[in-house]
């Protein structure tokens, strides 16, 4: 288990991470966007059931980067619906308002998800000195079970969990940003965090 | 760590069904696949080891740049929407109507190298869709804000025709309501009129008549005779000057120049100078007359007022009572007493009236005057004076009666109390 230095120090990768996506995010929308992560946390396979029942029984729109190498897992952006709709709005203004259109969100939301998943394992890989591999990023829209993946359940992973809420100008949207990592790459986890303490911070 | 990608199998992309390329860490395109031939019309051998940007100058920008570098360095893929990067593809930089969802991945060439794979999704005819559909959207949201418009036109409309009803309907009312007035007011000339033609004349011409006999024949007629015809000139004089009086006040009062002037009044002496005053029609009846009235009732109002309206319900009681028959005047206890008002009765076994004629009693255009039970003459005026005046006095007037039963005159005025 994390201890809590090593807690802030993930969460000082994530925020690193999240606030160079902001700074991409901004030179894509003529709006200012500001984005915050208020709480990380770690859950625990124990906790599995609590971090569902965290999210509402409605449909989400989830983008997953698959990645492996030193480190085997998923990294996703889950966005309920609504707050989904907002953000695509706050990107393409009046022309995309109410409209159920598929397509349209799931281009522009894969690039959204894109960008934040991004920066966030560009900085821990760089951060971190953790080699990853990555494979696609897949674009899944349903009910909150599509949140955490069959084979992370399989493996009774650790999930490591950022709230994230974006600030557009007048409107505001929340998301939430999660890593899950296989039982034995979180312990890879621990040791590269530790790694990097020992080298940089003691 | 990925495995290393032979580049001599590039050509396997040949046979996807999506457009791929491959660029190399100087952005120069290594591999260009057939579908994307057809996707761009540009063939594999024209544009083999250009520099992206040569044929797409967007490329070029810093923004892409920035996003496209660390898949150089094994970074995770990038993702373009077709939405938000229209133009990526267009080499003029104009305008396209192409609409290209774009997936650049890591392709590990070698220790610490690798090129980058394009792939192309070509998304403009479900674009063009999307964007027929927001047209005919905002064409339908046009549509529904003009209907709406003329929705709230009308209704803003409507509302002005209500206005207008309003405002005619209140026209109307106050012109019943002068048309009710104007009636009121040339019932009120033509009973002038009545009274001036019907029972002014009368009395004069007996007056006249007696008197032109009295100055021609004074000496054929005897002294007896002489005093008759002098009392009767002298009753009818009397009459004559009361109905004057009256048709004078009720004139005033119409034409509003009577203004009451309240002062401190005990009302049963009021009560008692005008039993003093009508004495000689009271004895001349045998009537019994009792003025049973508190002593301590004072009233704050108008004496000349209240002194006619005394005057005349004791006049009609006189002129309505039998010989030997009785006049009571009483204070009542009412609800009255509760709004500040003194409430006098006086009630007389005279001959009452019937329900007809009380619900006519006080209006001017309907009164008419009855012959009392010793043929006495009325003008028909003094009922409707007294109502004026107590109304007038901030007072109430109203009336019990029942033919062969009498009849009871109340009246109220303000109470004075200290």
């Amino acid at each position: 288990m994390l201890n809590p230095l090593q807690i802030e120090i993930l969460k000082e990768v994530i925020n690193i991470g999240v606030g160079k996506s902001a700074e991409l995010l901004n030179t894509m929308v003529q709006s200012h966007i500001k984005l915050d992560v208020p709480e990380v946390k770690i859950v625990e396979f124990s906790e599995y059931s609590d971090f569902v029942n965290y999210f509402e029984e409605e449909n989400y729109a989830v983008i997953t980067l698959p990645f492996n190498g030193e480190l085997n897992g998923f990294s996703k952006l889950i966005l309920s619906s609504d707050h989904a709709a907002k953000l695509v709005n706050a990107f393409i203004g009046k022309s995309g308002t109410n409209l159920d259109m598929d397509s349209l969100r799931v281009d522009i939301l894969s690039e959204i998800g894109n960008v934040i998943i991004n920066a966030v394992m560009g900085t821990l890989s760089n951060m971190l000195s953790i080699h990853l591999d990555y494979i696609v990023p897949i674009y899944e829209q349903g009910s909150r079970n599509i949140i955490i993946p069959d084979e992370m359940i399989k493996n009774e992973s650790a999930i490591l969990f950022a709230k994230t809420h974006f600030k557009i100008e007048e409107f505001e949207a929340r998301g939430n940003f999660a890593i899950f990592f296989k039982v034995k790459s979180f312990n890879s986890l621990i040791e590269k965090i530790q790694l990097y303490y020992e080298k940089f911070l003691s | 760590m990925s495995k290393v990608v032979n580049k001599e199998l590039f050509f396997a992309l040949d046979y996807l069904p999506e457009g791929y390329f491959i660029i190399d860490e100087n952005y120069k395109i290594i591999y260009w696949n057939k579908p994307i031939e057809n996707l761009t019309g540009i063939e594999k051998k024209e544009i083999l080891n250009r520099l992206l940007f040569e044929i797409f100058p967007n490329f070029n920008k810093e923004l892409y740049k920035l996003r496209i570098n660390p898949v150089f360095k094994g970074g995770p893929p990038v993702v373009f929407s077709a939405k938000l990067h229209k133009n990526l593809f267009s080499r003029n930089d104009s305008d396209s109507d192409l609409y290209y969802q774009l997936t650049i991945s890591s392709l590990r060439i070698g220790e610490n190298n690798y090129n980058a794979l394009f792939a192309i999704e070509n998304r403009s005819e479900v674009y063009s869709q999307i964007n027929e559909l927001i047209s005919l959207r905002d064409k339908a949201l046009d549509e529904i804000d003009e209907k709406e418009k003329i929705h709230t036109k009308l209704i803003s409309q409507h509302i002005e025709i209500q206005e207008a009803f309003a405002t005619v309907s209140e026209k109307n009312l106050e012109i019943e309501k002068q048309k009710q007035q104007l009636q009121e007011l040339v019932a009120t000339k033509d009973k002038f009129f009545t009274i001036l033609a019907h029972d002014l004349i009368n009395p004069f011409s007996l007056l006249l008549g007696y008197t032109s006999l009295l100055s021609e024949k004074i000496e054929s007629y005897s002294i007896e005779e002489t005093k008759e015809m002098i009392d009767l000139l002298n009753i009818t004089t009397q009459q004559t000057y009361d109905l004057l009086q009256n048709l004078l006040q009720w004139a005033k009062s119409q034409t509003g120049k009577i203004i009451p002037r309240p002062e401190i009044l005990k009302i049963k002496s009021i009560i008692d100078s005008n039993i003093v005053l009508l004495k000689s029609n009271i004895d001349h009846k045998s009537i019994h007359i009792q003025n049973n009235v508190q002593a301590g009732s004072f009233v704050y109002t108008d004496e000349n007022m209240v002194n006619t309206v005394v005057r005349n319900l004791l006049s009609n009681a006189i002129k309505f009572t039998p010989k030997n028959g009785k006049i009571i005047f009483d204070t009542v206890t009412d609800k009255n007493e509760q709004k500040g008002l003194v409430t006098v009765c006086i009630s007389d076994t005279g001959v009452g009236m019937d329900k007809a004629k009380l619900s006519n009693l006080f209006k001017v255009e309907k009164s008419t005057t009855t012959i009392g039970t010793d043929k006495e003459k009325g003008t028909g005026l003094g009922l409707i004076l007294c109502h004026e005046f107590v109304e007038k006095m901030d007072g109430k007037m109203w009336v019990e009666s029942e033919t062969g039963k009498g009849s009871k005159f109340f009246f109220s005025l303000p109470r004075y109390s200290e």
